[in-house]
């Protein structure tokens, strides 16, 4: 039913991520996106620290990498990642969207028109509004919307600007959105 | 000289739909000569939608007048649609394999190597190469040749504007690069605009060059071309890869951006020798 999860999350929200990955079973037929806010000048590290515990493998996509089912992809350090049509990544070098690159935003925007209604949008703790908007496209498109319960947050800005201007499915803490996902098994 | 800060953000409320989209292109196709047909999708749109905000034209139509009546436009177009670099000392890792690695290598068989820079957009490449060259005390041993679309790219770069915006990351990139001073040694902020000491691209030889990369130099040792791949579908991805191929002398090297592979199609070419830093070498068995 659904193609693709896009998941966005900034301060607070690294613990909430590797427990998903933890989470997911190791022949999970979806791809994974994953736009999180981090450092632009430190490159390597935070692939091998998700992949500690994640039974899928987390990979930083190379600009045009073709798309595929049961992996797990994070937005390299300083470059937006785009869902381009044709099931490949766009990565682009542009002006920062709310001080972000990658901005959750484009990444949802762009993921939203690539996979409609078969897209799983997450917004997860942060500190920056960034997010809000993309949500709010992949509900208008006709995705599943869920943002983690600001009450299970580090910190709420995301989650909160989120549920402000988004049609949002699904209120959840971690736990149970770790549940939604296994779902898909 | 195009010098405003375009740092703001845009709103992403703003859209245009694909037909809009391919009649932009039509009508640059038809006016100019100018094919964007080959740019990637998502990048390019959001650069149209960009630049209709940035010249408060409302909407496609506005922005169509303007580049079929208005020359002069289709040339600031051209420059605002270019995707600039993000910072000067990106990456400050690969600019210490540069200093440290290899061009010492590269200088020790040649008397004068020439290193390419294609397709500079804000001359932020440019600077950083001549400071490194200007600290190992080899920036007057090189000839570096940089292609720009159209003059007022090269007025800007010569002008040595350097966005504001980009100063605090670029001096912390050069703090973490390890050179030999401080990077505002070679800038000078005035009120809101910063300028870069423009004797250190004097001897740079500007040459302008469409995107079909019409009459590439030759005999190149070094190109330095990251993150613009990126911009262009696969087929134009491999055609210039191809012109840079033929450009450069054999055991010459390509540095691509961090996240930018040579692909499938043109790896038969090229050596990847820095994996971290793409850093390429043209194949000599071939």
């Amino acid at each position: 039913m659904y193609k693709a999860i896009m998941i966005g999350g900034s301060a607070g929200s690294f613990q909430v991520v590797a427990n998903i990955l933890n989470a997911l079973p190791s022949d999970f037929d979806m791809p994974v996106f994953l736009c999180l806010h981090r450092l632009k000048h430190v490159r390597s590290g935070f692939v091998e620290a998700l992949s500690l515990k994640s039974n899928i493998p987390v990979v930083e996509p190379y600009d045009k990498e073709p798309i595929k089912s049961g992996k797990a992809y994070l937005a390299p350090a300083n470059y937006h990642m785009f869902i381009e049509l044709g099931n490949r990544f766009a990565l682009s070098t542009e002006e920062p969207v709310h001080h972000s690159r990658p901005s959750i935003d484009l990444s949802f925007i762009t993921a939203a028109q690539a996979y409609r209604n078969k897209l799983i949008g997450i917004i997860l703790s942060g500190a920056n509004k960034d997010g809000a908007y993309g949500l709010k496209k992949v509900a208008e498109m006709g995705g599943h919307t869920i943002v983690q319960d600001p009450a299970y947050c580090d910190v709420k800005t995301m989650t909160e600007a989120s549920l402000q201007i988004a049609h949002v499915d699904q209120v959840l803490s971690p736990d149970k959105i770790v549940d939604f996902l296994n779902k898909f098994k | 000289m195009n010098i405003q800060n375009i740092s703001m953000e845009f709103s992403l409320e703003f859209e245009i739909g694909i037909l809009d989209y391919r009649n932009i292109i039509k009508v640059i196709k038809e006016t100019y000569d100018y094919d964007f047909s080959d740019f990637a999708l998502t990048s390019l749109k959001r650069r149209f939608e960009r630049i209709i905000q940035l010249h408060n034209l409302k909407h496609t139509d506005l922005l169509i007048e303007r580049l079929r009546e208005d020359k002069v436009f289709f040339q600031i177009f051209l420059q605002e649609i270019a995707v600039e670099s993000t910072e000067m000392f990106r990456d400050p890792s690969l600019w210490r394999y540069l200093r440290d690695d290899l061009l010492p290598t590269i200088f020790k068989d040649n008397y004068k190597p020439k290193i390419w820079l294609p397709h500079c957009v804000a001359g932020d490449e440019l600077y950083s190469l001549a400071i490194v060259l200007k600290e190992m005390g080899l920036i007057n041993n090189t000839e570096i040749i940089a292609t720009c679309l159209n003059d007022l790219i090269i007025d800007f770069i010569n002008s040595g504007a350097f966005r504001h915006y980009k100063t605090e990351t670029s001096n912390e990139n050069y703090a973490r690069y390890q050179g030999t001073g401080k990077l505002a040694d070679y800038y000078q902020v005035r009120g809101e605009q910063a300028f870069r000491d423009s004797s250190l691209i004097k001897n740079v030889h500007f040459m302008k060059q469409n995107i079909n990369f019409d009459n590439s130099p030759q005999d190149i040792k070094l190109i330095l071309y990251r993150n613009q791949l990126i911009y262009y579908t696969q087929g134009l991805h491999d055609r210039i890869l191809k012109v840079l191929y033929e450009s450069l002398i054999s055991g010459g090297h390509l540095i691509l951006g961090t996240k930018e592979q040579v692909g499938m199609i043109c790896s038969k070419y090229f050596k990847l020798v820095n994996e971290a830093e793409s850093v390429y070498k043209k194949d000599i068995e071939r």
